[in-house]
């Protein structure tokens, strides 16, 4: 379960504005921001980086900010960034998680199986389709077992089967029981993925809707009012 | 632990790559090559050696009474250490020869006649230890760069372990393999010395071994600073904040310091100012004496000594002192030298690697120190030879090899306290490489 309550951070502007959200175990969702930097502030609170704001941010009943430990352990951060060194090659990275978490090799063969690792086994992150690295990243981020999941944008101008796939994982992750905050500006994939969508404008949480309505509502009338930067 | 031992794996499997081993390996090339060429230079002095001593003693048949050999006098040769062969050219002496006579000067000179023209002189990277210097300091500055320029990489990774433990695990990692790699190429080097039938001795070994620590402990400081290039957000920035401290820290600290050196080193007493000095005393000497005795002849041979007998006890010991008080000015400038030196890493291992080599400043004073002595018992061997001998040939002055003044290898002073200070660098900088390190895996 993911909860933020009141949360307030101002930087030069205020960033995030009383917000209010919970996300309940087996739940999704998709909170929408035009502004890239309120994203990236909410990214680095729950990677334990960025502590200056008010209120109270908490997974599974911690406190982010006074359970450290317990935190990093619940939850998984994915971005979509490849600022990764392109001369590592799939196998060492895959081989890396295998050794820093202490997993044993038959919990592997299935991640071998659905990425089909000895095709990209020796080959570098430079030269992997971005399609397999995502899928990469977040089989291993599968990996952790932690119960909570934030994406910053991770489908974020892939391919429709690639978003299609993620979709699908999605789903069996909520029926699993994990909790699920997709941070993007997509309006029109929101739907897919969220059970819930928030609008954020200037920080402040606007409108909030279920997909369901939101599928009803024109969704590029949506776009204009919160998310265009006319 | 679980989390190093993944990393460090990583990081090695990573080096696999032929780039950057084909990188590694024209260095490691490049190494052997300038220890290879010392080892030339240091069998080419040990050649000339024993063409000096034979020249030297066909000098002494020529001579045909004790006033031509007085005002020849001999040479003596500064013979270097085998541990030269890493310092031919970042040393401070590249090759040294002394005229010791009977005259008031005393000449220690670095030839540029003939072949000595063309041989390499001091204060260069051309050998072992510059190149570990200059280029060796700019690869371990990328591999520190480029250890902490991956953002995404590390916010990763930091959702699986704690950020402190991950960054802890990096740079250690990599300080593990790069002290291996120069260690590797210090083996490889002495390989090499064994090869050519160079040994070192029980005291080389030690200094050896400690020129190895102060290359690591350099290594690890340019690593530092590499990491905090790195961790800056835009990588142009981060490029060009690397390259401006691999400026700073090879040229410009030890130029500053060599100038702040050279700038004191002016309150050393002139030596033309000091040769007058010592002519003055000479002199003046020389015109009492006339005036007193009148000229001097066959038949006044006993005034002849009394006279020299007393200019032996009191201008010779005035001479003798002024130099004595010049060679203290210098240690003063030395010692000045070394201790400005033990607050950078780099002109620490600059100043420890002249004096390991032997042909630092330690050994130069030593050098001075001996002909001085030598060249007061040459006086006193030019008095008791002229006035009492029976005048019958020319003895040479000089036995065996004493001519050949052996330089040794030793540690400068403050080298405790460069260690130190290196450590005191490193730790504060990995600091600040920590702090900028978290502050950088934010989005």
């Amino acid at each position: 379960m993911i909860e933020i309550k009141n949360l307030d951070l101002k930087k030069k502007i205020p960033e995030i504005s009383k917000l209010d959200i919970q996300i309940r175990d087996g739940e999704s969702y998709v909170l929408l921001s035009s502004r890239d930097t309120t994203i990236d502030h909410l990214v680095n609170i729950f990677a334990g980086v960025e502590q200056d704001f008010t209120g109270e941010v908490r997974l599974d009943d911690a406190d982010i900010c006074s359970n450290r430990d317990r935190c990093r352990k619940n939850i998984v951060l994915l971005s979509a960034g490849r600022e990764w060194p392109p001369d590592m090659k799939t196998g060492t990275v895959v081989s890396f998680f295998k050794r820093s978490m202490d997993i044993p090799e038959e919990e592997f063969e299935g991640l071998y199986i659905e990425l089909n690792i000895d095709r990209l086994y020796h080959r570098k992150i430079s030269e992997l389709e971005e399609v397999e690295w995502r899928k990469i990243l977040f089989a291993l981020a599968r990996l952790k077992k932690s119960r909570n999941y934030i994406f910053r944008d991770f489908a974020g101008g892939m391919p429709l089967d690639f978003n299609l796939d993620f979709k699908k994982r999605i789903s069996r992750m909520k029926k699993q029981g994990c909790s699920i905050l997709y941070l993007s500006d997509d309006v029109f994939f929101a739907p897919e993925i969220g059970d819930r969508i928030g609008f954020m404008e200037k920080g402040k949480l606007l409108l909030e809707l279920t997909a369901s309505k939101m599928k009803k509502m024109d969704l590029k009338e949506l776009y204009f009012q919160f998310l265009s930067e006319r | 632990m679980r989390t190093f031992k993944a990393t460090f794996i990583m990081e090695a499997q990573r080096l696999l790559d032929k780039k950057k081993m084909g990188v590694l390996l024209l260095f490691l090339i490049l190494c052997l090559y300038f220890v290879q060429t010392g080892i030339n230079n240091y069998k080419s002095i040990i050649e000339t050696r024993e063409e000096f001593q034979d020249i030297e003693r066909l000098k002494v048949q020529q001579y045909i009474n004790y006033a031509q050999y007085g005002a020849y006098g001999f040479r003596m040769l500064f013979v270097p250490g085998p541990l030269s062969v890493y310092f031919v050219n970042s040393s401070v002496i590249s090759e040294l020869t002394a005229n010791v006579d009977t005259g008031e000067r005393l000449n220690i000179y670095n030839s540029f006649k003939g072949r000595t023209l063309f041989t390499e002189k001091a204060g260069g990277f051309k050998d072992f230890s510059g190149i570990m210097l200059l280029l060796g300091s700019l690869l371990i500055l990328y591999f520190g760069y480029e250890s902490m320029i991956h953002k995404d990489y590390h916010r990763f990774l930091a959702g699986f372990t704690d950020l402190k433990k991950l960054f802890l695990s990096i740079v250690s990692s990599r300080v593990i393999i790069f002290s291996v790699f120069f260690l590797f190429i210090g083996g490889l080097s002495l390989l090499l010395l064994k090869l050519n039938g160079i040994i070192l001795s029980e005291n080389q070994w030690h200094h050896w071994f400690a020129f190895m620590g102060v290359l690591v402990l350099l290594s690890v400081f340019f690593f530092a600073l590499g990491t905090i290039a790195g961790t800056f957000k835009s990588r142009f920035t981060g490029f060009v904040t690397l390259i401006s401290m691999w400026f700073v820290f090879v040229f410009l600290v030890p130029w500053v310091i060599n100038a702040v050196t050279a700038h004191k080193a002016d309150n050393i007493a002139s030596i033309y100012r000091l040769e007058l000095e010592k002519l003055k005393i000479l002199m003046g000497f020389e015109k009492e004496a006339k005036a007193k005795e009148g000229p001097v002849t066959d038949s006044n041979t006993g005034k002849e000594r009394e006279m020299v007998e007393s200019a032996w006890k009191n201008e010779f010991k005035a001479i003798r002192a002024l130099e004595t008080k010049l060679a203290d000015e210098m240690q003063t400038n030395i010692y000045r030298f070394q201790r400005l030196s033990c607050f950078f890493p780099s002109t620490f291992y600059l100043s420890a690697g002249n004096e390991i080599s032997g042909k630092g400043y330690e050994n130069f004073i030593r050098f001075f120190d001996r002909i001085l002595t030598l060249k007061w018992q040459f006086i006193r061997f030019y008095i008791d030879k002229k006035y009492y001998s029976d005048f019958s040939g020319v003895e040479p002055f000089i036995k065996g090899s004493e001519n050949l003044f052996y330089s040794e290898t030793v540690l400068p002073r403050g080298f405790l306290e460069g260690v130190l200070y290196a450590l005191v660098y490193i730790l504060v900088l990995f600091a600040v490489s920590y702090v900028r390190f978290k502050r950088s895996v934010r989005i």
